[in-house]
């Protein structure tokens, strides 16, 4: 049976702690911000809070994430109400469901904060013929979390657990980019035209 | 091996995004270079044509514009001028010339930067005796910049007249002062003078009848010539006074003070004086008689003065709405253009004087005067004026 090594995730939690500092008073500031923090949540919650599903976690985690990187004008007036009326029907709704429902809802949420990046980078390279390969980052990191929680839906218990902590271990490959480069730098930006 | 095998897999997210996104990469490089490359190369095509057509039309405008203009490239040169500008320095415009040959303030002018930047500049200049405010303007959508001219001729004379207006109206206020104060003197010294020595006579007699013993014969000859000097006093009083202001003219009205007063100058200068006044039998406001009467007063002793002439005549018509006064002699006139073009001139005092008592009943006066030909004088007071 494959057994987790603990230091996975302790290096990670580690290391994620910096891409935040690299970042600061960039746009994705508060994105890495929740994702360093996030995982410290959710190692703690499992301690204290919930022993065996700490999924409400990067539940919420991924809202925050999702509302760090929109534009700031729709998170205001009637924006505001509209993102209130959608997440508190959607927590009911993960909280009362199982946990196939719940990776599907934490999926489809960094499917949008991917489409978001993805926005991002197509804008970029359409309106200023700029290759940004700061956001191709980010959009595969957000397709390795994706990917890594549907493994546990579409694989079994044990190969979903070896692959989510393989993931885990390749991810801190993609902060150690994070670390390196700032966003707007230009060593990750190719000019097309 | 279990392990190694499943880290090969498809099913490894890691392997799985990785070739997801070398995928999604290769769609969007497709979709960049097949869809937003030629979407973008067709807006830069619209973009040139519509600023073309931008261009064209203000081209058009120039040309429809009333006032000059000018435009320029980077290096300053006038690439196109309108027909107004092109008229305006016909004798100077050429090709190729620059806007600083034409206008000479803009010699350490930016051309280049005021383009880039689109800035603005203003100026006022003189061009064949018109004044022109010009403005410059960089336009950097079209890589040129435009010089527009606003004829402010019309707008500076105005602005002249009223300095000079002005200029006047503190001379006037001045004289009027000047002239205030040598009326006092006047009247201080003429009461000294006059009335002062006849009071001091008649105190003498007085005093002299108060001790004279003599016979009635010689105090009555005494109060005689105490009441002569009375009389003289009395006579004195009247004259300074009628100097002030004409009782008769309160009295009776403007008529006969007119008449009074071309008499009492015929008698004193021997100048023949003619007076005529046409359907007037009723009185004006006090205002209007006053300013009529000081204007004839004024131009009759021009007349006495300065013309030489051995006739005058003053005749006083009333139209409908207005009152005409008409001087004329025959005297030796003077040259008014010549009279009026001078740094306003300290002899032409008492004309400035008719001028502004009329203006300030709303009415006109009109001189007319040539060397050697006389001159005539036309005053127009509305009958409606009150005094401003």
């Amino acid at each position: 049976m494959f057994k987790p090594n603990p230091w996975i995730i302790y290096s990670s939690i580690i290391i994620w702690l910096l891409p935040p500092i690299r970042q600061y008073r960039t746009k994705f500031f508060y994105y890495f911000l929740i994702i360093a923090f996030g995982d410290i949540i959710a190692s703690l919650y499992v301690r204290f809070v919930d022993h065996d599903n700490n999924l409400i976690v990067f539940f919420f985690l991924a809202i925050g994430c999702l509302v760090s990187i929109i534009d700031r004008k729709y998170i205001k007036g009637i924006y505001l109400l509209i993102w209130v009326s959608a997440v508190i029907p959607l927590a009911l709704l993960f909280w009362n469901s199982g946990n196939y429902i719940r990776f599907v809802i934490i999926i489809v949420l960094h499917l949008g904060i991917m489409l978001v990046f993805l926005k991002t980078f197509i804008m970029e390279l359409s309106n200023n013929g700029k290759l940004d390969f700061f956001l191709f980052i980010l959009i595969f990191y957000e397709g390795t979390i994706m990917t890594k929680f549907s493994s546990y839906i579409t694989l079994a218990l044990f190969n979903g657990t070896y692959y989510f902590f393989i993931t885990s271990a390749f991810e801190i490959s993609i902060a150690v980019i994070f670390i390196l480069f700032k966003y707007g730098s230009s060593k990750l930006i190719f000019q097309l035209k | 091996m279990a392990a190694q095998n499943l880290f090969f897999s498809l099913s490894n997210p890691i392997i799985f995004t990785i070739l997801f996104c070398l995928a999604l990469l290769g769609v969007i490089y497709i979709f960049y270079v097949h869809v937003i490359i030629p979407q973008s190369k067709k807006h830069i095509k619209e973009k040139e044509n519509l600023e073309l057509k931008n261009a064209r039309l203000m081209a058009l405008f120039a040309d429809l514009d009333p006032d000059p203009l000018f435009r320029f490239d980077e290096n300053g040169k006038i690439i196109l001028s309108n027909k107004e500008g092109t008229r305006l320095f016909e004798n100077l415009y050429h090709q190729n010339m620059n806007a600083s040959s034409i206008f000479p303030s803009l010699a350490a002018f930016d051309f280049k930067n005021s383009i880039a930047a689109g800035k603005s500049d203003h100026f006022s200049t003189k061009i064949n005796n018109e004044y022109y405010d010009v403005i410059i303007k960089g336009i950097p959508e079209m890589n040129f910049g435009q010089i527009y001219c606003s004829n402010i001729t019309r707008r500076k004379q105005v602005e002249d007249e009223l300095k000079l207006f002005q200029k006047k109206l503190r001379e006037l206020s001045n004289r009027m002062q000047k002239l205030q104060e040598e009326e006092k003197q006047k009247i201080s010294r003429e009461l000294h003078d006059s009335i002062g020595q006849i009071l001091t006579s008649i105190r003498l007699n007085l005093e002299l009848l108060k001790e004279d013993k003599a016979e009635t014969g010689s105090r009555l000859e005494k109060i005689k010539d105490i009441s002569d000097l009375i009389e003289y006093a009395m006579s004195e009083i009247k004259e300074i006074s009628y100097r002030l202001k004409p009782r008769i003219l309160d009295d009776f009205g403007l008529e006969p003070s007119l008449k009074a007063l071309c008499n009492d100058i015929s008698r004193k200068s021997n100048i023949k004086g003619i007076f005529q006044a046409h359907k007037l039998n009723e009185r004006f406001s006090p205002e209007i008689e006053t300013v009529i009467y000081r204007i004839s007063q004024e131009a009759l002793n021009n007349i006495v003065k300065h013309s030489r002439a051995k006739e005058f005549s003053l005749q006083l018509i009333k139209y409908p709405h207005f009152l005409r006064l008409l001087i004329e002699d025959d005297g030796i006139g003077f040259n008014f253009e010549k009279l009026k073009s001078d740094t306003y001139p300290k002899n032409s005092i008492g004309l400035t004087n008719m001028y502004e008592r009329a203006f300030s009943l709303n009415g006109k006066c009109i001189i007319d005067s040539n060397e050697g030909a006389g001159t005539e004088i036309i005053v127009d007071i509305p009958l409606e004026s009150k005094l401003e």
